[in-house]
């Protein structure tokens, strides 16, 4: 290796999968990247997107300069005008607004960023933080991917999201999850252990509308109508609990609250002097608070005198709740056969070996082998909520979360690097014993729920504490809804990181308008987009080759394999020297704090979410840069002699996992809620403050117990619009961000779904379209895009899916432009297609094919 | 609070100078007074809107609170020890993101 | 090579590396993928197929060759010299598998916007007029690593050995999971093999 032939460890940036990777630099041109084999995220292997990003850097169409709008009418295609700029003139612009707003009132900063590009996470939010703003959101992802999955995966796993344990899982149900086939959290090591665990017999049952990716490498395809896993859900959690009678007691008993004792007004029937949830200790014969030492088989079912009420324990009332879904009920709904319903649940529960153990590195634990896992299908939809809740019970019935063979929350628990202990975090028992997060990544923990407030954030949240961001970021109705909350202030400037939320949230037309609502909008931007046609200020990012970061993989809870392996902390370091003028916008941000004047408010921040410890610690008053920052992160954790010149040689740090942090649920004395008490008193809360304000409210979202709701899509009833339209995240792309990268639109476009509207051959054959054939999909609300027809037997006779998030029309993206489908067109971005309980979007669409 | 307390000195960093009403206060407090007992005291002295701030429930501090004691960041549940010195405690809410700790 | 079915999942991963590493020009791919479906709904299988050239035993290409251009290395590796082809496209059309590319003009990935640095570091005016394909990495071989779309691949569905060597992996994965040969009646005799999906 020489100055000119070297290669340099760092961070994949093109999905938040962000797998490590090394780049071969040779005569200072990048010519190749490759997996960096020395780290546990990716085992040194990449997907398409991974090897493609050097055309990405060297895209001729990358920002090299400030640029400032001369033309001040902002609209879709419309010409900004741009105008080189200095970064003295940009800093000053931007740095003289914000400090205004700041002044005035902070809240009035909207800040917005990519999935994509995770690292900035940190920096963005640290900086949102110390200026004083709620209103901050990831656009896009929040409304479809996390608002329910991530919700029930840190409920119930401490954890963002969840895989089967592919080490030892025999058993597997995905519902609209592709995890390890290609995309998504920590892409290619699960794409290894995938595929590991197929050649080791694991089976996979996918139930999804689209047979693609997972359900393509699945033992059985399950064909299923959008939005009505729930449904289907429900009926196997009926047929395990009421027809075959499996469910895991012990685990019950001890891990859940089963037991904690329900009274007619469906909360907890609670000890007079502690006020803590009561359970039926059998040994003894009566009431005790649930974390009674010596109480001896805690009641599952039965009913009991408990503090003076007639009380039933939690299961009992799951179990006689669930009666109601048959699988005939549920096949009506989802058209999944109640034969096939009722087969697959016996397999689940039979392979589940309630009861079963396994000696792991000496020690004797729970061996569960199924797993129930949800995703982006199941989660997409207004009903999101009730759908990954009742998916989870799958799990939790038959004791198999965080035991060996089933389903696994990636990384909750964390000892720490043998020498240091650090990063350490676990989850612990919260109020009602039930489990908080040890560490988390979104804006609020997913428990405890905080009491509903009058919302005072442009997504109404503090009035729904389950949602993580709302509707009314970027709805249509979003100023009437903030004038029925009287939101005391507007957003006076927009501060986006790399987000396109023309193409990202919903229909184009609606998110333009909020947009031109804004006076003033600045854009971190490595080429210009459909978004960048908003702003005011565009300022020249560098791109993730480029850049540095500490904490690339935003650790670890978001993004380290699970199972047993290695622990892997990498950095992200420039493979090479940016171009132009571009400059990192972690810099960018730490300048602004300066001129801001919240450097103190910064540096406390970066101290307690950085875990910034001992000497290490930022002192208040001090200036710093942002590798300064990322040393000293690296410090706390790894130890002085570990610091960022260490990492910029080492690349990544590895050490060995414990079994107590893969499977640390027996290890634990945490509980987890297989009945949601707590939405009892949040409804007559949030009711209370909503109705005052004069929206309606409907108490069915809000039942302790799982039931299946509708969705926009099903209360369709003009009959022309016959097929469920959804999109789904093809391997090729990340959302919009990748359609501009050359060597995988070219993959894109001789792939047969890349960029096309897969029709069911029978049902297209029925409306005479012919494979190939140009075609406009049109929604109830007059909403269309067009498209190319693929007739493919892997779809869903009801249905129609689309690929990514393609459809650009920006000229500034002459490689995207015009390539696929924008399916996000299709969908309204308004209150009434958003979950009010967890302000979740519903991103299906009941459509009509018109030629 | 008790009269025969001490001073110490309170910095609202963030939105809660916005609800404060300033930046520094000097807050008088018994003298084994805890971090917790302060900031019942400002609840009561600032109102409602600074109190759901940092209250998740009532007398239930909200997990986003962050309080440092001389730069150092402490538990709620801490006395408010300064060895001596005039304490200078810091509050904070992160509307951000939750971190993990000991 | 074998390439096993069952783990591909198509993601393109060998498609791009190979890309990555050869830095072949729009509209040639040594390695590809495609995407086949069998069956009816519901009982419908999307097969994943990663190909690239089968380095034949009895390759067409190298019979038609009317230089020599095209020829065996040493352990079988069919290969193309460069000085030698004349881009009479024999081989593109004799060779059943569609491995072969001809390079008919210095293709740029962002048409109109000149070569990017890569591009100017890996395209050579040599391979402007000639045909192209996968030469199994040769030089990586020699170099003691695998091929790219080997190395790379993240469900690990490619191996890379000696099929001569009954001991080998290779030959270890056709006998244990019956592995086949792409259209074995044309009686080329490709040194691929795949492993079935299922």
């Amino acid at each position: 290796m020489t100055a000119s032939d070297r290669w340099v460890a760092s961070t994949c940036g093109l999905c938040y999968g962000t797998c490590s990777i090394r780049g071969h630099v040779k005569d200072d041109v990048l010519v190749k990247i490759e997996g960096n084999p020395e780290s546990e995220i990716g085992r040194g292997r990449l997907c398409g997107k991974g090897v493609s990003g050097i055309m990405t850097l060297y895209d001729p169409n990358r920002v090299n300069a400030p640029l400032k709008r001369t033309n001040p009418l902002k609209g879709k295609g419309v010409d900004p005008g741009w105008q080189e700029i200095s970064w003295a003139e940009a800093l000053d612009e931007v740095a003289g607004r914000l400090k205004k707003v700041h002044d005035d009132d902070p809240r009035k900063l909207f800040i917005q960023r990519t999935t994509t590009n995770t690292s900035i996470r940190a920096p963005m939010m640290m900086f949102g933080a110390a200026f004083g703003t709620p209103n901050s959101w990831a656009a896009g992802g929040g409304l479809h991917c996390g608002n329910g999955a991530h919700l029930i995966g840190g409920i119930y796993h401490a954890s963002w999201s969840l895989v089967p344990d592919f080490q030892h899982c025999k058993y597997a149900i995905y519902f609209g999850a592709s995890k390890g086939h290609g995309a998504g959290h920590v892409a290619c090591t699960n794409m290894q252990q995938a595929a590991d665990a197929r050649i080791r017999g694991m089976k996979l049952v996918v139930v999804d509308p689209m047979s693609n990716f997972a359900s393509a490498k699945a033992t059985e395809w399950v064909p299923i109508r959008p939005g009505t896993d729930a449904a289907m859900g429900l009926a196997m959690v009926n047929v395990i609990l009421n027809d075959l009678g499996v469910w895991d007691a012990e685990y019950l008993a001890t891990k859940t609250n089963a037991p904690y004792l329900i009274g007619p007004d469906r909360c907890y029937v609670r000890d007079a002097d502690t006020k803590k949830p009561l359970v039926w200790d059998t040994g003894r014969g009566r009431a005790v608070p649930y974390d009674d030492a010596d109480a001896a088989g805690l009641a599952l079912e039965g009913e009991y005198d408990a503090g003076g009420v007639r009380a039933r324990p939690a299961f009992a009332r799951l179990r006689e709740h669930v009666r109601q879904f048959t699988p005939e009920w549920a096949e009506g709904l989802s058209t999944v056969p109640a034969a096939a319903i009722r087969r697959i649940a016996r397999e689940f529960a039979t392979e589940a070996m309630v009861g079963s153990t396994i000696v792991i590195d000496g020690q004797r634990l729970p061996y569960r082998p199924v797993a129930a896992i949800y995703f982006r299908g199941a989660q997409g939809h207004k009903n999101s909520v009730h759908n990954c809740y009742t998916l989870e019970l799958l799990n939790q019935i038959v004791g198999a979360a965080d035991v060996v063979g089933g389903a696994l929350g990636f990384n909750p628990v964390c000892y720490g690097h043998p020498e240091t202990g650090k990063p350490w975090y676990e989850p612990k028992p919260g109020p009602d014993g039930l489990m908080v997060t040890g560490t988390w990544v979104a804006p609020h923990l997913p428990y405890p729920i905080p009491d509903p407030k009058h919302p005072e954030s442009m997504s109404l949240g503090g009035l729904f504490p389950l949602g993580m961001f709302g509707t009314t970021m970027a709805s249509r109705d979003q100023e009437e809804l903030w004038t029925q909350f009287k939101l005391p202030y507007r957003p006076e400037i927009m501060l986006n990181y790399g987000a396109n939320s023309l193409l990202s949230v919903g229909n184009s037309d609606t998110v333009a308008e909020t947009l031109t609502r804004i006076p003033f909008v600045v854009s971190f931007e490595i080429t210009l987009t459909e978004f960048s046609e908003f702003a005011d200020i565009v300022l020249p990012d560098t791109s993730y080759l480029e850049s540095l970061d500490s904490r690339p993989n935003v650790p670890f809870i978001f993004n380290h394999p699970a199972g047993q392996g290695q622990w892997s902390w990498p950095i992200r370091q420039p493979v090479v020297a940016p171009e132009g003028q571009r400059r990192q916008c972690a810099d960018v941000l730490l300048e602004l704090v300066d001129r801001i004047g919240i450097r103190e408010e910064f540096n406390a921040i970066a101290n307690t979410h950085l875990k910034l410890d001992g000497p290490h610690r930022l002192d208040f008053k001090t200036p710093y840069t942002y590798a300064e920052v990322c040393d000293r992160e690296l410090k706390s954790h790894f130890g002085a002699e570990r610091g960022l010149e260490w990492f910029r040689e080492h690349g990544v740090i590895s050490w060995p996992k414990r079994v107590e942090e893969v499977y640390w649920r027996p290890f634990l004395k945490v509980r987890v809620p297989i009945y949601w008490e707590f939405l009892v008193g949040l409804n007559a809360k949030a009711k209370t403050i909503a109705n005052a304000r004069g929206l309606t409210w409907d108490d069915a979202w809000y039942d302790p117990l799982p039931r299946w709701l509708p969705c926009p899509s099903h209360e369709v009833r003009d009959a022309r619009y016959d097929l469920w339209g959804f999109y789904y995240r093809d391997t090729l792309h990340t959302n919009s961000f990748t359609n501009e990268n050359p060597w995988l639109d070219e993959a894109a476009r001789l792939d047969p779904y890349s960029y096309t509207i897969a029709v069911n051959a029978a049902t297209g054959r029925r409306k005479g379209l012919r494979d190939g054939q140009e075609v406009w999909l049109e929604s109830p609300h007059n909403r269309r895009v067009r498209g190319r027809v693929r007739l493919t037997e892997t779809v869903h006779p009801d249905c129609v899916g689309v690929g990514g998030c393609a459809g650009h029309w920006a000229k500034t993206l002459p490689i995207a432009r015009g390539k696929g489908i924008m399916f996000n067109d299709l969908l309204e971005v308004d209150w009434d297609h958003g979950s009010p309980v967890n302000l979740n979007l519903d991103t299906c669409v009941k459509l009509r094919i018109v030629a | 609070m008790a009269t025969t307390g001490r001073v110490v000195s309170v910095k609202f960093l963030g939105f809660l100078q916005r609800l404060a009403g300033h930046r520094e206060a000097s807050v008088e407090v018994a003298a084994d007074a805890t971090l917790a007992d302060l900031l019942d005291a400002l609840a009561r002295s600032y109102g409602p809107a600074f109190a759901s701030a940092i209250f998740r429930t009532p007398g239930d501090v909200h997990t986003h609170l962050r309080v440092f004691v001389n730069e150092e960041e402490a538990q709620v549940t801490d006395r408010i020890v300064t060895g001596g010195e005039a304490a200078q405690v810091a509050v904070l809410v992160v509307p951000g993101f939750e971190g993990g700790s000991r | 090579m074998v390439i096993d079915l069952k783990r591909c999942i198509g993601c393109y991963g060998c498609q791009l590396s190979c890309k990555a590493e050869h830095g072949t020009p729009p509209g040639v791919f040594f390695a590809r993928v495609i995407k086949r479906e069998f069956g009816t709904f519901p009982n419908t299988q999307l097969v994943f197929l990663p190909t690239l050239c089968f380095h034949c035993t009895n390759a067409p290409c190298v019979d038609v060759c009317p230089t020599g251009a095209s020829h065996y290395r040493e352990g079988g590796v069919v290969d193309i010299t460069r000085e030698e082809c004349v881009g009479c496209l024999a081989c593109t059309q004799a060779c059943p598998y569609g491995a072969r590319y001809f390079n008919d003009a210095p293709g740029a990935y962002f048409p109109g916007q000149g070569l990017t640095p890569y591009e100017q570091a890996k395209y050579s005016d040599d391979n402007v007029g000639i045909v192209m394909k996968c030469n199994f990495c040769i030089d990586r071989v020699t170099a003691g690593l695998e091929p790219a779309c080997v190395a790379n691949c993240a469900s690990r569905a490619r191996t890379f050995g000696d099929l001569d060597d009954p001991g080998s992996e290779v030959s270890h994965l056709i006998r244990l999971r019956g592995g086949e040969q792409l259209q074995p009646e044309l009686g080329t005799h490709p040194n691929v093999y795949y492993l079935p999906p299922a």
